[in-house]
Parts: structure tokens; C-alpha cells; sequence
């Protein structure tokens, strides 16, 4: 299973990506919105983890990008925010994402969101 | 009151005074005048009447003189008065005579001859015959004799009637030969008389009144008669003797210019009905027959019965006027009663209306008056019961009552007193009382006002609860941030230290590759606890909790310092740092930690935000147009700059600039709205310029002095004597006292390493205990413990004068350095603590193992006394007693540290000074300037940036104890310079 991972916290982004290697998947990183549209298209990743503020674009935009492309707009997206705001959520789910996850990240949960969304694209 | 009213109603009456005295007057006058004419009319009426009746009287006494001038001229007269006693010559007269009387209309006719015998009369055949009778008493003979005619009236002597009698001489050739007389009735003189009311007086030649219109006034005379003539007339018997007396009549001042007498009879007949007119005022006129000698008087009354009239309404006019006068009177009292009444009413009424109750009552007890809130207050609504109501008993506590009285003797005034009062029905209210003295229906009395402020006090009950809760609301605040403190602090203090335990394990046992993933959590976790102590840095400024600890500290040095800090960084970024200090920046006095965090925000922001450019730290003293005395730092950078919407957001919580710049530089985002706000506290600001692109400028200005609430000056580090068993040698004992095991364990482990011996207690009690029995060096103290907590702990070992002197550093999440001073504690760290601060604390407190100290003093007993101190923790000492000496030691020895005196014969400690400042060698070694002398802002610069420290021989104790940590400090930064084994 490939994962792209959207983020742009260097701290995040090894933590994530050395605990979903041992948890079994493959990581790819991007590191802003741009790189993640780019990487979402080039890689075919199975599911994606947007990190919502990103720098040059922001992870909503870049979902909606990644939905609105033909070859991208089946990847499952995973929204991963701190935000703590009313309305995050449902501005997430609008703008495409599959789900949403608050950081921290509870790695358990996530996994769970991970497998559920894949196994229903599998299927 | 309507007090003019009363003074017009005196006016009304005065006015009608005035009126009715000249109204009365003017009556007066025109009945006056009335009367005058009317008298003056009286008057002329009876003068023409007397007038023309005196015309008559004498046309009639003319007339009445012709018979007997006939007679005597008659033949039959003039035969027998020549002849002798001839009988027919008496017969023919006699008959003559009578035919002649009849012609005459006289009543007799007779003759006399020389001798007065009648010769003849006319009456000659009546029995009362004058013939032979002699009548020359008569008057009229003897004017007759004298040849005149006679004109005589008188009482005749057979009739007793008044008669009058004309008399004419008979003259024969010029020879008196007889008298020839005629007799009338002289009542027919006065028969032309008509005037009714009018009184005519006819009176003989004596002024007898023979005649009259009033018969009472017959025989009365004009005046007195004379003796003399009383006598002829008695002799005479011509009238009636007992009449004679005069009539009264008096003349009066003439009325009007008419002349008025009184007419008074002096009759004795007392007739009832008669008195008013005799006595009455009478015009009167008087006229003469010349022929007779007689007089007339006119009289008619002018008494007040002819102006009746003008008086009735003279009497009517004063009575209408009096009356006038009098309802005026009575009307205008009326009125003054009615507006009095008025006034009272609208007193009354606004009495009664008043929502303050109004009494009048004596000191005795006794209720005079009271109003109708008055009543209405003590819940009574018959007022009646009022007046023998016991005052006392409305008085919650009746002693309050007489102390009033007092007070109202005393200062003639009560004001505004709060009584608690009673109602009938023993409920209670809260009066306002005044009083003021009064004197009521005569008696003295106090009115007072009083006024329901239940409500207000109720409304005060209810703000004191509000302000009581706002209060407990507040404290909830400061404990709710104490607590989320220590919450916060707690789990991260457990992540960092264990943490920093692992990252050293893992150094330890080789294993490099786990090194740097701990440096990411460790990284990650002080991060957050920057975060998280900002942000309760400025919960705690904002909830007004942050208190300030102001001391006096030297400003270059601690600028220095900063930059100090900040230069390894710099030289990462590629940039310079520029010092540029005035010399006169001196001391301030400020929270100097918070002046050193500020001005480090500053100046690592001006780093971040720069790259292979310049920072300037620059500082100026200035005097600003208050009057004091500023600090002014400003620290310019040659980075990016700003936009102005930047710039405008600059000093808004975690608005810097924007979230991408925190991603980029790091920081909280907090620093500068952090700085600002302390500064602010200060009384000073932080303001910036910048321009996009060529850099930033930062001013920090703060008041030379900062006045804010005194804060409580570190205890001085305790002072350090010899332990019993614990020598130098020997490594020192640090107590742990902490109901954290995690803490203990943590901070022991890192005790130890740093060359201390650890020992730990669990609580308060454990602790105290083992002070007493391990006499530890010092004492790290945690706050917030379950069974004692540190307040306790650290009072209780202050208090205990063996375990007083025991250093004791308090540990906590909390922030009341304050607090923690005044009670004595040595220095207080906040947790997380800063290892390295830990052990410089610590270090401070032990004794230095090696070293050598150039004391350098030319005062003997102060070098002694230096040397004992110093030398009782260990160190080596070396003397000098003047600048040159020292400078020879120099040569010699190198020591750590030089302690020098400034006040020296030959070369003084400025020297000194100066000359080690050339060398690079001697200039390394840190110089103590303990001297005496008060130094001025000059020494101070002379000795900027040459010493370590300076300290003034004040207090002996004192003084050591700052020489003795410097020392210490001093070991510890050489120990640091020098690579030592980890």
C-alpha cells in the first residue's frame, strides 16, 4: 500500500512516515500543496494524508484539485488537521476529503481510517 | 407666607383711614358751607323783613303822632287848657275828644294842663275816666312840657295793660299850655309782623321789650338797667317790677359775616318742652325808630334743626365710611387669614407628601409631630397611637438614641446617620437620620428627618456579595492558572526530563542513531513548553496576576550579555552584532529579567528575520519632557523588513506577520506582544519601524527608575560556614524534597553527575526531618506537595534556628518569587528547572576547591577580615597594600581572582586597573572592587567593563557574603572555559 503524505512539519513528517513504514506502507512525501497535487497524479498513491495548512496551497485547494482530476478524483483523501474550529470538518468533506483526522495523530485510529477507506476503493 | 399681603392690608387701612378723615372733613366742610349759606340766607330773609317792617313802624309811629297834634291844636282843646276851670268848656272838649278817638282809632284821647291834671279825655263817660286824674308823672308831660312830642309806653295805671302813649305839647303863641296824648294798644304795632319762626323784640327807649312775637320775652330788657333808670321806672310803675331782668341774649362770633347771638331766657317758668330753643343761635338784626327811641331786634334761629339734613348725611358718610373701613379691616384680615391658611395648607401638604419622615420629639421620649411618612415608615397607619408611643421601642438598639441627643448638643447638628429601626409590628428597616435643635410649641425639641435607605442597603448587600464573588472569582482565576500550570507543566516536565534521560543513555551506551529522533521529541517538547510558559506569561499579565520584581542593575552589562547570547546565532545567520552604548547609562531599576527577555526578543527576532547583515544594539540615558529619567534601547536590524499591514500586525498574538513566518523562523509568535506588555507594566513601550526589504528598527524605552509596587529583594545567598564532618574535600550534600518521584529521580541523577551527593524525601515532614539529621548543603524545595506543602516546609526551617541557616531553593511550577523572598528562600527556580541555573545556584552555595585570591588593600584590618573569610572556604590567599605591590605580586603569582580596594596611596586601584587592561594575560582575571567609597557615575565609567563586580563595604556580613559568591562564580565560569571531562 502506497501512502502520500502531505506535509510541510519536518517533526510530523518523520514521525508519520517512520510509524506508517513499520506499520507496513510505503511513503511518499510532498511538502506543499503543489508538490501534493504533482505527487497525487505522478505516484497513484492508494490513499492520501493532506495535511490542511500547507504552504502555496492549502491541503482544502490542493483536495479539491486532486478530486477534480480525472486520474486523482478516486484516491481516498484523509484531511489531517489541528484545528480544533467549528466547521473544519464539514469544510473538509466539502471540499472532497474522504475523511478527517485531528493531529495529534492517534496512530491506532488513523490506521483504522487508513484500511477502511482503501478496502472500500479496493472493493 | 404671603408677607406682603399683609403689609398691603396694613396699607389698605391707612389709605382708608386717610380717606375717611378727608371724606369726613369734606363733609364737614360742605355742611359747613351749606350751613354758612343757610344762615347767611336766614339772615338776609330777616333783615329784609325787619328792614321793611321798621319802615312800617315808623310810617305807624309817625301816623300815630297826628291825633294828638290835632288835639292840641282843636279848638275845644285849646279853649279849655287857656280858660279857667270852665265846665262847658270841659264837656265840649270831651265829646270832641270822643268823636276824635273813634276817628283816631285810639283808644283814649285826653288833655292835661300845665299842672298834668286831665282837663278832658275821651273817656269821660267810663267809669275808669282820666278826667281829673293827674298824670304829670308821666315821662311824656314832662317831654311835653319841654315841648316835644313823647312817645311812651308803660302799664296803665287802672287797666294794668300796657298802653302807648303819643304825646304832643299844646302851645298857645308859643306858650306851653298843656299836653294833649293819645293811648293806643301797642300789641296792634306789632300785628305787620308775619314772619313765622322769627322772633321781633320791640323795646322802649330804656330797652325794655314791650312788645314781642315771644310774649316770654315781654318786660324782659336789652340790657341791665341802671339804677337810676330802674328807679323811674319802678317809680313810674310803668312795667310790671319783677320782669326786669335782662334778656340773654349774647352775641356770638358772626357766622358766615352775619352777626349771631344766643337767646337765653333767664325765665324761671321751667317748661319741659322749651329749653332747646331758648338757648338757641339766632341771626339777629336790629333796627331804631328814631321818633319813639325804640329799638327792634330780629332773631331767627339758625339752629342745627335747619341743617339736619347736611349732618344725617354727614353722620352717613362717616358711618358709611367707618363702615368701609371696618369690612376693609375685617376682609383684609380675612384674607391674611386665608393666605395663611393657604400657606399652611401647602406646607402641610408638602410635609405630608414628603417621602422623608419628619418628627419633632423632646430627649425625654416625648413625639411632638410627626408626618405622614413618618408614621407610614414605622408601619403605623393610626397616627393617633403616635403621640404615646414609647420612641425607645422604634430604635432596634435604644442606647443609639440618647448618644444622638448628645451629639446634636454638641454640634447643633445630627447628619446623616445609619440607624437600624424597629416597626410596630417588630420588623426592622435601615434609616438615614439628620437632626437639627428646634423649639416646638415653646418647648426645646430635635426635629429629625428620616429617610428609608432598606433598599439601598440591600442594594449594598448585594454588591458587597457581588464584589465577594467577583473577588472569589478572581482568586478561582489566579488558582485556575496556578493549577493549569502546574497541569500543563507537569506532563511536560515528565517528556522533557525523561527525554533528555534517554538522549543521554543513548550517548552513553553508543547508540547514536536513537540520539536524534529524542532531539526531535526534545526539540518538539521545549517548544512547547516556550508555548506554553508564554502563553500563561501573558493569561497571567492579562488576568492582572504578573508581578514585577524590581531591583537596581547595572544596564551595559546587561545589554552585553544579551548580545553575548545571541552571537553564536548570529554568526549562523551570517550576521554582525554592533554594540553601541552611551557611557552614562549607569543603573535602572526594573524587573531585569523581564528587561533581559525583552531586549532578547528583540534582538534574536532582528537575527531571525536577518541574513549576512547587520544588528545594532544601541542605548541611550535620556531625559524625557516628564522629568525622568529614561532608558532607550533600540535594536536595528538589515533583514527583510515589513509591509505596513505587517507592521500593524505586529504585536498581535501569534500574528507574526503571518503563520508561514513562524513555520520559517520559529518562535512562539508570543515574544513581542509578551515584551510589550512588560514593558508596558514598566511604564514603557516597545515600538517599530521597519521598511519592506531594507529592515526593521525595535525601540524599547523604559523609565530609569520603574515605581512600581515594591517588590522584595532576594534573600542574600545564605551565608556558608563550615559544617561539622563536611569539609571541603568531601562532596556536597544536596536534600531533594518533591512528592514527585519522576522529579526526584530526574533531578537527583543529574545532581549526582554534576559531582553532588543526592539524598531525597518524599513530603515536607521527611524532609524537615532529614535536614535535621543529614545537614545538607541545600535544600531544593518543591511548593505544591500533599502533606505539608513548601510554605510550610520553608517557614518551619527559617524558623528553626538550628536549620535557619540551610540554603533552601525553592522548585515549582509556581510563580511567587516574591513570596518565596519574603520567606526566606535562597533563590527560587520555576519548573521545568533550567539544569544549568540549578547548579549555578547550587554552585554558589559550595565551597571552591582550589584557588588563589589577590587581595589588594591598603586598609590592614579590612584585609584581615577579607582574608579570614575567604580563606574559610579554602582559598589561598595573596596581599598587596597598594597598587604597585599588587602589580609586583603580579609578577609573580597568577591568581583567580583579584579582590581590589580603590582608595590606595601610590598607585590607586583605577590605576591598577588600568594597567592590567594592556595586558592580555592579566586582563583575563576577574577583578572584585570592594571599596568604601561612594561611587560617582565618573568612577563607575572608568570602571565599566573592567570588573566583575562591585561591591561596597556596607554591612560586614553582607559584604562577605557577595565577595564569597563571586568567588564561586567566578571558579565555576573558569571551570566552564576550561574543557572538562562531561
Amino acid at each position: 500500500m502506497k501512502v502520500l503524505y502531505v506535509e510541510d512539519n519536518d517533526d510530523n513528517i518523520f514521525m508519520l512516515r517512520n510509524r506508517l513504514r513499520r506499520a507496513g506502507y510505503e511513503v511518499v512525501v510532498a511538502m506543499d500543496g503543489v508538490q501534493g497535487v504533482a505527487a497525487a497524479a505522478a505516484e497513484k498513491p492508494d490513499v492520501i494524508l493532506m495535511d490542511l495548512s500547507l504552504p502555496q496551497l492549502d491541503g482544502w485547494e490542493a483536495t479539491r484539485r486532486i478530486k477534480a482530476a480525472p486520474e486523482t478524483k478516486h484516491i481516498p483523501v484523509i484531511a489531517l488537521t489541528s484545528h480544533a474550529m467549528m466547521g473544519d470538518r464539514e469544510k473538509a468533506l466539502a471540499a472532497g476529503c474522504d475523511d478527517f483526522d485531528t493531529k495529534p495523530v492517534e496512530l491506532p485510529r488513523l490506521l483504522k481510517k487508513i484500511r477502511s477507506l482503501t478496502e472500500r476503493a479496493a472493493t | 407666607m404671603k408677607v406682603p399681603e399683609l403689609k398691603s392690608s396694613m396699607r389698605l387701612i391707612m389709605g382708608s383711614l386717610a380717606i375717611l378723615l378727608i371724606a369726613t372733613l369734606a363733609v364737614q366742610q360742605a355742611i359747613w358751607w351749606t350751613r354758612m349759606s343757610e344762615i347767611q340766607a336766614i339772615y338776609g330773609q330777616l333783615r329784609l323783613k325787619l328792614d321793611s317792617f321798621a319802615d312800617h313802624l315808623q310810617s305807624q309811629v309817625q301816623w300815630f303822632e297826628i291825633p294828638p297834634t290835632l288835639a292840641a291844636q282843636a279848638q275845644p282843646v285849646t279853649e279849655l287848657v287857656q280858660g279857667a276851670n270852665a265846665t262847658d268848656l270841659r264837656d265840649a272838649a270831651n265829646v270832641f275828644l270822643e268823636r276824635f278817638s273813634r276817628t283816631a282809632r285810639a283808644s283814649v284821647i285826653y288833655v292835661m294842663d300845665t299842672d298834668g291834671l286831665t282837663r278832658a279825655s275821651s273817656n269821660w263817660k267810663e267809669p275808669d275816666s282820666f278826667v281829673g286824674k293827674n298824670f304829670s308823672f308821666r315821662p311824656y308831660f314832662k317831654t311835653g312840657a319841654a315841648g316835644r312830642t313823647g312817645h311812651y309806653v308803660a302799664l296803665g295805671t287802672a287797666s294794668n295793660a300796657l298802653g302807648y302813649y303819643v304825646a304832643q305839647p299844646i302851645t298857645i303863641n308859643g306858650t306851653f299850655k298843656g299836653v294833649a296824648v293819645a293811648k293806643y294798644t301797642p300789641n296792634d304795632l306789632l300785628s305787620a309782623w308775619h314772619a313765622v319762626g322769627n322772633i321781633l323784640a320791640l323795646a322802649d327807649d330804656h330797652g325794655v321789650i314791650f312788645g314781642s312775637t315771644d310774649t316770654r320775652l315781654l318786660f324782659h330788657t336789652l340790657s341791665v338797667l341802671s339804677p337810676p333808670t330802674m328807679q323811674v321806672v319802678e317809680q313810674n310803675k310803668q312795667y310790671p317790677p319783677d320782669k326786669l331782668v335782662p334778656v340773654n341774649i349774647t352775641e356770638q362770633a358772626k357766622l358766615g359775616g352775619v352777626p349771631v347771638a344766643t337767646l337765653g331766657l333767664s325765665d324761671s317758668t321751667a317748661d319741659a318742652g322749651s329749653d332747646h330753643a331758648v338757648s338757641a343761635l339766632h341771626v339777629m338784626e336790629r333796627h331804631e325808630i328814631p321818633n319813639a327811641g325804640w329799638h327792634l331786634i330780629a332773631l331767627a334761629s339758625i339752629d342745627e334743626n335747619g341743617s339736619r339734613p347736611g349732618g344725617i348725611i354727614g353722620l352717613g358718610v362717616l358711618g358709611a365710611s367707618v363702615a368701609f373701613f371696618l369690612l376693609a379691616y375685617v376682609e383684609q384680615r380675612r384674607r391674611g387669614r386665608e393666605i395663611l391658611a393657604a400657606n399652611e395648607a401647602q406646607l402641610r401638604t408638602i410635609l405630608e407628601g414628603s417621602p422623608i419622615g419628619a418628627a419633632v420629639s423632646t430627649e425625654d421620649g416625648k413625639l411632638l409631630f410627626s408626618n405622614l411618612e413618618f408614621a407610614k415608615q414605622h408601619g403605623i397607619s393610626n397616627r393617633s397611637t403616635l403621640k404615646n408611643a414609647d420612641l425607645l421601642s422604634l430604635f432596634v438598639d435604644p442606647s443609639d438614641r440618647a448618644p444622638l441627643f448628645d451629639q446634636l448638643r454638641r454640634d447643633s447638628k445630627v447628619d446623616h446617620v445609619e440607624i437600624e429601626r424597629r416597626r410596630v409590628d417588630g420588623s426592622h428597616w435601615w434609616s438615614l437620620l439628620s437632626m437639627r435643635p428646634i423649639v416646638f410649641e415653646g418647648r426645646q425639641a430635635s426635629l429629625s428627618w428620616t429617610y428609608d435607605i432598606s433598599a439601598l442597603k440591600d442594594v449594598e448587600k448585594t454588591l458587597k456579595a457581588a464584589r465577594d464573588q467577583a473577588e472569589t472569582a478572581s482568586q478561582a482565576k489566579s488558582s485556575f492558572l496556578a493549577n493549569m500550570s502546574h497541569e500543563l507543566r507537569t506532563p511536560l516536565n515528565a517528556i522533557i526530563g525523561v527525554t533528555e534521560m534517554l538522549q543521554e543513555d543513548a550517548r552513553d551506551l553508543g547508540r547514536e542513531e536513537e540520539v536524534e529522533p529524542l532531539d526531535r521529541v526534545l526539540r518538539a517538547g521545549r517548544h512547547l513548553l516556550a508555548l506554553i510558559n508564554d502563553i500563561l506569561d501573558l493569561s497571567k499579565i492579562e488576568a492582572g496576576k504578573m508581578e514585577l520584581h524590581l531591583e537596581s542593575f547595572a544596564v551595559q552589562p546587561l545589554i552585553a550579555d544579551v548580545v553575548t547570547t545571541i552571537e553564536s546565532l548570529a554568526a549562523k545567520n551570517g550576521n554582525r552584532v554592533v554594540l553601541d552604548c552611551s557611557s552614562d547609562l549607569g543603573s535602572m531599576k526594573a524587573d531585569q529579567i523581564r528587561v533581559r527577555q525583552a531586549l532578547l526578543n528583540l534582538v534574536s527576532n532582528a537575527n531571525k528575520f536577518t541574513e549576512k547583515g547587520k544588528v545594532t544594539v544601541s542605548a541611550r540615558r535620556q531625559r524625557h519632557d516628564d522629568g525622568r529619567e529614561w532608558i532607550v534601547m533600540a535594536v536595528a536590524d538589515t533583514g527583510i523588513g515589513m509591509t505596513p499591514e505587517q507592521l500593524s500586525k505586529l504585536f498581535q498574538e501569534f500574528a507574526q506577520a503571518d503563520s508561514s513566518t513562524t513555520r520559517k523562523y520559529g518562535g512562539t509568535g508570543l515574544g513581542l506582544a509578551i515584551s510589550r506588555r512588560f514593558c508596558q507594566m514598566m511604564g514603557g513601550d516597545i515600538t517599530a519601524e521597519s521598511e519592506l526589504g531594507y529592515g526593521s528598527t525595535f525601540t524599547l524605552e523604559l523609565p530609569a527608575v520603574v515605581g512600581a509596587a515594591e517588590a522584595v529583594a532576594p534573600a542574600p545567598i545564605a551565608a556558608i560556614h563550615p559544617r561539622t564532618g563536611a569539609g571541603p574535600a568531601e562532596r556536597p550534600l544536596i536534600l531533594v524534597i518533591d512528592d514527585d518521584q519522576t522529579v526526584r529521580d530526574v533531578v537527583g541523577r543529574f545532581l549526582e553527575r554534576e559531582g553532588f551527593r543526592v539524598a531525597q524525601a518524599e513530603g515536607g515532614r521527611e524532609g524537615l526531618r532529614l535536614i535535621r539529621e543529614l545537614h545538607p548543603l541545600a535544600v531544593t524545595l518543591d511548593v505544591m506537595m500533599p502533606d505539608l506543602d513548601g510554605w510550610t516546609v520553608l517557614a518551619a526551617i527559617k524558623g528553626d534556628p538550628q536549620l535557619a541557616e540551610t540554603p533552601v531553593i525553592l522548585m515549582t511550577i509556581l510563580d511567587e518569587k516574591n513570596r518565596g523572598y519574603a520567606l526566606g528562600a535562597t533563590d527560587y527556580l520555576v519548573k521545568p528547572v533550567n539544569r544549568e541555573k540549578l547548579v549555578e545556584v547550587l554552585r554558589n552555595l559550595t565551597v571552591a576547591e582550589t584557588g588563589c585570591v589577590l587581595i589588594v588593600d591598603d586598609d590592614d584590618v579590612g584585609r584581615r577580615q577579607l582574608r579570614t573569610a575567604v580563606e574559610s572556604l579554602g582559598w589561598s590567599i595573596i596581599e598587596a597594600d597598594d597598587g604597585r605591590m599588587a602589580l609586583q605580586q603580579l609578577d609573580r603569582n597568577r591568581p583567580d581572582v583579584i579582590i581590589l580596594d580603590l582608595m590606595m596611596p601610590n598607585v590607586d586601584g583605577f590605576e591598577f586597573l588600568e594597567t592590567i587592561r594592556h595586558d592580555p594575560e592579566r586582563r583575563q582575571i576577574p577583578v572584585v572592587i570592594v571599596t568604601g567609597r561612594d561611587l560617582t557615575a565618573e568612577d563607575r565609567n572608568r570602571l565599566n567593563g573592567g570588573v566583575e563586580r562591585i561591591i561596597q563595604k556596607t554591612n560586614r556580613d553582607d559584604m562577605l557574603r557577595e565577595v564569597r559568591s563571586v568567588l564561586a562564580s567566578c571558579v565555576e565560569r573558569s571551570r566552564n572555559e576550561q574543557p572538562v571531562g562531561a
